[in-house]
């Protein structure tokens, strides 16, 4: 049985039991946590971005070139 | 609607990239959240009524919105939109009270995973490409919201998978109030009868007429077997594969038998009715006929 068709066996057989407080908790956690590392991951590249894009303006004008 | 209210939350913190996105996809998560924790003691039903119905949604958006206000951070409207958003969200994949527990509004596609998944990734696509428009474009960035949409997309594929196994009941689609008359004429019922029943009012004989509803008039459809004669008969739909319980042949002859007046049906049941009282001429007969008869 390949890993994706025991993850799949293991999600379906969590709804074909019941669907537990629980398990709703995890599925709506999910997203959450989903969306939360992608936007720090984001934030930190823009602030990355950012701060490099000021070293450059702020370094003298021969020195950029 | 799952995965498609992380993107309503993705597409709303364009509006306010200060507001930090956890309160925003909770908030746009709200309403199942309340519903969990209504849950949480004994998994009981009926509960939506005090967390999806629209009475319920306007005082969890109010009161999310005055709480994040007393922090003083911007962006309080936005999570009540978030909050509000959930319903129409909800009225694509479920079916959701209005004000009391019934009736239940939506196109429940949920029963339709496949429908389901496609609408939720385009959702999630939309939610991702509005988020897109707030950061700055280079490519690192660019790379990560992909990352963010397909994982999106990914958790949205498990549960249809998910639920296309644990799918056990009819897709009920419901938009129209209790007591709404369809405006289509009933006389005579077609092939998207079904489909018109769906959306019309719903009393309690409505699903047996959707389910009933065919191509012709309604009726008994006899099949004989022409190996052994018997008959088989079917009043409500003649399955895709039938065998003779006698002989086990699986060729039949069929005959539709209308139930209802229908003027069609009436016209060719006349037009192909033959006398069977002894010693009447047979209509169709011609004297050429008996002649050549006569003749063997």
């Amino acid at each position: 049985m390949s890993l994706l068709e025991r993850v799949v066996g293991f999600v379906a057989a969590q709804y074909r039991w019941g669907l537990h407080p629980l398990k709703l908790i995890v599925a709506l956690t999910a997203p959450v946590l989903i969306v939360y590392l992608a936007d720090r991951r984001v934030r930190q590249i823009a602030a990355t971005v950012a701060a490099e894009e000021e070293r450059v303006r702020r370094l003298p004008r021969m020195r950029r070139r | 609607m799952y995965a498609g209210h992380a993107a309503v939350a993705l597409a709303l913190r364009w509006r306010e990239p200060r507001l930090p996105i956890v309160p925003l996809v909770l908030a746009c998560y709200g309403p199942d959240w309340v519903e969990v924790a209504l849950m949480l003691p004994n998994p009981q039903a009926g509960t939506a009524t005090y967390t999806h119905s629209i009475p319920a949604l306007i005082i969890g958006a109010v009161l999310v919105t005055a709480l994040w206000k007393l922090t003083r951070r911007p962006g309080a409207w936005l999570l009540g939109v978030g909050w509000l958003l959930h319903w129409p969200a909800d009225l694509f994949t479920g079916r959701k009270p209005l004000i009391f527990p019934t009736p239940l509004i939506g196109l429940d596609l949920y029963k339709l995973p496949v429908v389901d998944f496609i609408l939720e990734s385009a959702v999630i696509a939309i939610g991702c490409a509005i988020y897109a428009r707030g950061v700055p474009r280079r490519a690192e960035l660019r790379r990560v919201i992909v990352m963010l949409g397909a994982a999106l997309i990914a958790l949205q594929a498990a549960v249809d998978v998910a639920l296309s196994v644990m799918r056990n009941t009819e897709w009920e689609p419901s938009l129209a109030s209790a007591g709404r008359q369809s405006h289509l004429p009933r006389t005579r019922e077609h092939a998207w009868t079904g489909l018109r029943m769906r959306f019309a009012f719903r009393p309690s004989h409505t699903r047996r007429e959707g389910e009933m509803a065919t191509d012709g008039p309604r009726g008994i459809v006899t099949l004989v077997c022409l190996t052994c004669g018997k008959e088989k008969f079917f009043t409500s739909e003649v399955p895709a594969a039938v065998s003779c319980e006698q002989c086990g042949s699986t060729v039949f002859r069929t005959f539709a038998t209308p139930t209802e007046p229908d003027e069609a049906a009436i016209d060719a049941l006349e037009a192909q009715a033959r006398s069977m009282a002894y010693g009447d001429s047979s209509p169709d007969t011609t004297p050429d006929d008996v002649r050549d008869l006569d003749l063997r």
